[in-house]
């Protein structure tokens, strides 16, 4: 690897410890190359995109802004119904469907029905033998976030030169 | 210059939609950056997934090569930043196969001579492991890639006095992890130079 040049080393130290750190790793046989597999050239090439370079950063960067868009929109769908189920089964149930005109309207009963349905998804929540499940549920979030936790502060070298 | 002249080429021509001018830089520099990556991660599996993974990023990103920087310098930036990356989803990670696997018998065999070279690379790639990631990332730059300064200012978006430093630092770390015999080794080179 021909394209490095050392003529900015300026201090004495400085290029003696850089010429004594060369021949520190000379002595373990190092810089020493690795030969890559035969096909990766073949197996990199295969996995570039067929189109030019910018309309293929395009056609992914769409298709990024898409995912965003629906997981927002998933998001806010859900939370609409959550919020409508907590109001249909806390408050009126007809109070959404009043909000958007009267019962009778076509409106209104598409709130009446996005209420009945919405109210499943609260109910197991107000179940007494789930709350009774919540205590072991938080020792379960406790036990995973603390083997996350331990899992991420071991340094990677650690596990290898364990070996 | 020449080398340099043709990558600038071979980059406005794929950026027009020569496929083929892609497969020469592919072919170029495969070597070198599975050898970065390799040094990196440690690893030869994640070395290859990682030179894939650098390829697609370097093509996405091909119209934002500037002509007037060197491509390598380019290409080795991208491919520091995703190494550094993997490293870090990585730390995220349980024991691989490969961890826990060390007593399966290795099927190379060789000279006893092979055997000492093997130890002894195996002996830095280790101890370079141990070093923190921006550290072995301008150890790499310098010693691995033989790099300038001003190179690995340009790559990791340091300063050239920042590298300096880390670089001191960096070596005093890797005769550190080499352990007593590096050590030795270490006090010997500087008492002669």
């Amino acid at each position: 690897m021909e394209y490095g040049n050392h003529h900015e080393l300026n201090t004495n130290e400085e290029l003696n410890e850089d010429a004594a750190m060369r021949r520190l790793l000379m002595r373990y046989d190092q810089p020493a190359s690795i030969v890559p597999p035969p096909d990766l050239s073949a197996r990199i090439l295969a996995n570039i995109p067929s189109t030019p370079p910018v309309v293929a950063a395009a056609t992914v960067h769409r298709r990024q802004r898409l995912n965003r868009v629906l997981s927002g929109a998933i998001v806010v769908v859900l939370a609409s119904l959550l919020s409508l189920g907590v109001w249909g089964i806390f408050g009126d149930s007809t109070g959404p469907a009043r909000l958007l005109g009267s019962l009778s309207a076509d409106l209104g009963q598409i709130g009446m029905f996005l209420v009945l349905a919405a109210k499943p998804l609260v109910l197991p929540a107000l179940n007494p033998g789930l709350s009774l499940l919540a205590p072991g549920v938080l020792i379960i979030i406790g036990i995973a976030w603390l083997w996350w936790y331990l899992v991420r502060s071991v340094p990677i070298q650690v596990l290898h030169t364990g070996t | 210059m020449e080398q340099q002249v043709d990558e600038v080429q071979w980059v406005a021509q794929t950026l027009a939609g020569d496929q083929l001018a892609f497969t020469y830089l592919v072919e170029r520099y495969t070597h070198l950056v599975y050898n970065h990556a390799y040094r990196m991660l440690n690893d030869v599996q994640d070395a290859e997934d990682a030179v894939q993974e650098i390829f697609l990023k370097v093509y996405m990103r091909l119209d934002s090569f500037d002509p007037s920087r060197r491509f390598v310098s380019w290409l080795l930036t991208i491919s520091s930043n995703h190494c550094i990356d993997r490293l870090r989803r990585k730390r995220q990670t349980w024991l691989t196969l490969d961890d826990v696997a060390f007593w399966l018998p290795s099927s190379r065999s060789g000279p006893e001579r092979h055997t000492l070279e093997q130890e002894q690379r195996a002996t830095v790639q280790q101890a370079l492991q141990q070093l923190p990631e921006h550290y072995r990332l301008i150890m790499i730059l310098r010693y691995w890639h033989e790099l300038s300064y001003t190179e690995i200012a340009d790559i990791t978006e340091l300063t050239e006095s920042t590298v300096k430093t880390r670089l001191h630092r960096g070596r005093k770390m890797l005769v550190n992890a080499l352990g007593t015999d590096g050590e030795l080794l270490w006090n010997m080179e500087t008492i002669t130079s």
